[in-house]
């Protein structure tokens, strides 16, 4: 048994070391030798100011509208309410290229710091809306009933019941739209322009554009990175340390609110209409059958195919080596006492990622390898966080049965535990799937010709100002999205379910 | 020779936080016996197999199995069975792939895989629920599909921690005979942990008292139920208890004789299958169960108490 804690703790510091301490040390060792001088602090000056911008008032509204519309998810009690819910979702996973290319279809190229927060609103309220609906719906119905029995109109039945159990999961949401925020790629380079360059930006153009800003090259970028890691890794301390587990409400009393339903729907559908606006744009002012696949591999000296088959490899190889090495730290995970140590690749975002990545494996290994190991280290956390939610729903009486019938933990695993979880694990691989398939801030900077992406694609058509084309590819784009994650999805969920 | 006990557990300690779960505890089981450790909830009992089965490792202590250490060996090297509280049933697989997981990870032959399952779901009579699964079982089918599936592999012993306790109080009753039964056909040695001291009536061959992580008293099983050595043992096992010339004594409810010197007032008094009554005396209240019917103003005889050191 002392073994294996000696095993678990060796696994868990191989990872830490190969996928955080030595990129951090990397990025010390470069940041150490840029030059600090007058036009570099101006520039870190004026990023910094677009980062904190850009988080602070994205996160108040997205915070505001999210918990109103959580608010609303609780109080609508009809048959529509999964639907919601997914369509909500299916916002948040969204490439945030593609949330940049929509608006860009809708408000054209005017570079305004209010569609930069419009694009992080649309992109983060969702999210905060079904968290705070998931920890708020978790109020008894019992409590409530008493509550009512005693006199509380349905105005205290929300605010003393609901508001405040809500609050958690909308905290939680608030602060990781702070990090997005904070952190932002896409929309601040697509539509903002150089005003608008948040530090997530200004690492990038310093790492792909500006090399040699410095007397060594990538300094500056890395004294960026660091920064930013710094900055970042109080508010990612406080949203790992939130625990947001959300009770299930077993109780099979009606809902106390039912006659309110009708008007939350009619406030769902509207907010559902407000931040499906900038996808809808696209398909509509662009329909995809006018799609020129000549045109588009003759702007980008590269076949659409090349582009397709990179991302799905790419995105097949990450997700496929982060889920086993996710599986190893799972199984052995119950005998660490600090999830924190596991979800540290969080603190870098993922430019400052790819750009440490780059720093130690650029020279030594070939950049599709580098750009598979990028994007497994950004899934990783994901994938282990809802993997060991998933694992904690099941009673442990079944994983020590197993082991008390003479089976290995890793073998439990995939024997009992597994299956148990498959449906939950069919959308983790899901999602993880179609992140690493919009990853476009890793990519685009340390991506060759021959390793280009979809993302890259898109980006490049952009910024040659082939706007139809820049659609139809993002179209495909989205098609392809789709068709993936319906065949992982579909494949994880094969075979006996079982009964549950 | 003197035979070797089937499991000794030697003065085991456990610390979670800053509370101390598992107080130097130390007790034996024979081979073939059952022993029933019995105590309140959270007095350690789960803790006790948890260290046993090597789920926990206790932070003192060691556990002897047929004379050899164990204490760091892993889970599935012990070839210790469980039957767990909640049972633990695979819930992804049908009743025949649980009772033959523990065979099919041995790799052993898929007839002879077969064959068990089949001898072993007949003796349990479950033979005809080999392809429903768990969520389609009633309580007392899924605990004999978990002691099914425990059994085929042939443990060194098996623990069981509360398995019938949610069981309607019908049930419970017939499966307490039915482990007895399974046990004695197949010979196996047992821990069980219980709250219930009618499962350690009916099941244990030795019983031992579990209060507060440690184990107040240990025996055999006529010796615990009729003799307890100190209050609090006597207490857990529903004696009243009172003092009187400076000497303490308990006596159980069902050995306060009517007819007798010491006279009562009847406080509460209900009938049911017996007479149950709580009786002022001049020792203090005393519950009372017996087939006569008791009168205000009726005398007792508690000549049976037994006294206390």
């Amino acid at each position: 048994m002392r073994a294996r804690l000696g095993f678990s703790f060796a696994l868990v510091a191989v990872y830490a070391i190969s996928v955080v301490i030595a990129p951090l040390l990397y990025l010390a060792y470069y940041a150490a030798h840029s030059s600090t001088g007058s036009l570099l602090v101006e520039v870190l000056r004026l990023s910094l100011r677009q980062s904190v911008i850009q988080g602070t008032v994205s996160t108040i509204i997205s915070f505001s509208i999210g918990l109103l519309f959580g608010l609303l998810l609780i109080i609508y009690n009809g048959r529509m309410k999964n639907v919601v819910i997914s369509m909500l979702f299916v916002t948040y996973v969204m490439p945030g290229i593609v949330m940049a290319i929509g608006i860009i279809s809708i408000f054209g190229y005017s570079s305004r710091l209010w569609e930069i927060i419009y694009g992080n609103v649309v992109y983060n309220a969702p999210m905060i809306a079904v968290l705070s609906f998931s920890t708020g719906n978790s109020t008894s119905v019992r409590e409530i009933y008493s509550a009512k029995t005693l006199g509380a109109k349905d105005s205290e039945i929300i605010t003393k019941f609901y508001l405040p159990n809500s609050l958690r999961g909308g905290a939680l949401g608030a602060i990781l739209t702070f990090i997005l925020s904070f952190e932002g790629f896409s929309l601040p380079l697509i539509i903002g322009g150089p005003s608008y360059s948040t530090m997530e930006v200004m690492i990038y153009e310093l790492k792909s554009i500006l090399p040699t800003f410095s007397q060594i090259p990538f300094s500056s970028a890395s004294l960026l990175g660091l920064l930013q890691v710094v900055i970042l890794v109080v508010p990612l301390y406080v949203y790992l340390a939130i625990r947001s587990s959300a009770r299930r409400n077993e109780s099979n009393l009606p809902s106390p609110l039912t006659r309110y339903s009708r008007v939350a729907l009619a406030g769902l559908v509207l907010f559902i209409v407000f931040v499906m606006i900038p996808f809808f744009g696209m398909f509509l002012k662009y329909p995809v059958w006018l799609l020129n696949v000549h045109s588009i591999t003759a702007r980008l000296q590269i076949s659409l195919a090349v582009l397709i088959s990179n991302t799905v490899l790419f995105s097949f190889a990450s997700t496929f080596i982060a889920f086993m090495i996710s599986i190893v730290i799972a199984v052995y995970r119950p005998t660490l006492r600090n999830q924190f140590l596991i979800l540290l690749p969080l603190i870098f975002s993922p430019v400052t990622l790819a750009l440490s990545y780059f720093l130690i494996y650029g020279e030594h290994i070939p950049t599709s390898l580098l750009i598979i190991l990028i994007f497994t280290a950004v899934i990783i956390p994901l994938n282990l966080r809802m993997m060991i939610q998933s694992v904690g729903t099941i009673l442990p009486s079944e994983s020590n049965s197993s082991r008390t019938l003479g089976d290995s933990a890793i073998a439990t695993f995939f024997k009992v535990q597994l299956p148990r979880i498959k449906w939950e694990m069919s959308t983790v691989l899901s999602l993880m799937f179609i992140t690493v398939m919009g990853e476009f801030s890793s990519i685009v900077t340390v991506y060759t010709q021959s390793t280009e992406t979809i993302t890259i694609g898109i980006y490049n058509l952009l910024s040659l100002r082939d706007l139809r084309d820049t659609y139809n590819l993002t179209e495909i784009f989205l098609i392809v999205i789709f068709i993936s994650s319906f065949i992982i999805n579909h494949l994880g969920k094969s075979g006996a379910v079982g009964q549950t | 020779m003197v035979p070797l006990d089937k499991l000794k557990v030697v003065a085991i300690s456990k610390k979670i936080g800053s509370e101390d779960i598992l107080k130097n505890v130390s007790f034996s089981l024979k081979e073939r016996e059952i022993k029933v450790i019995l105590g309140a909830s959270g007095s350690g009992k789960t803790s006790i197999l948890n260290s046993i089965a090597g789920i926990i490792r206790p932070d003192s202590g060691s556990i002897i199995k047929d004379g050899k250490d164990v204490t760091d060996l892993e889970i599935e090297k012990r070839n210790i069975g469980f039957v767990f509280q909640d049972l633990g049933l695979f819930y992804s697989m049908n009743v025949a792939e649980n009772v033959a997981y523990g065979l099919r990870i041995r790799s052993r032959d898929l007839h002879e895989i077969n064959d068990k399952v089949a001898e072993i779901s007949d003796a349990l009579s479950i033979a005809s629920h080999l392809q429903k699964f768990p969520s389609q079982l009633s309580g007392g089918e899924k605990q004999l599909v978990a002691l099914a599936r425990t059994l085929i592999t042939g443990p060194d012993l098996i623990l069981m921690d509360e398995p019938l306790s949610s069981l309607d109080s019908f049930l419970r009753n017939s499966m307490r005979w039915y482990i007895k039964d399974i046990q004695k056909k197949f010979g196996v040695s047992i821990i069980y942990v219980t709250h219930d001291l009618a499962d350690a009536e009916i099941l244990g061959d030795s019983i031992a008292i579990l209060h507060e992580g440690s184990i107040l008293d240990d025996g055999e099983k006529d010796r615990i139920l009729n003799h307890p050595k100190t209050a609090e043992t006597a207490r857990i096992l529903g004696y009243n208890l009172y003092s009187t010339g400076g000497r303490n004594y308990a006596i159980h409810p069902s050995m306060v004789i009517v007819g007798g010197p010491v006279k009562v007032r009847i406080v509460y008094g209900e009938t049911g299958i017996k007479h149950n009554y709580l009786i002022e005396t001049e020792f203090g209240k005393l519950n009372v169960v017996t087939d006569q019917i008791l009168n205000e103003g009726d005398g007792v005889s508690l000549e049976r108490s037994i006294q206390l050191p």
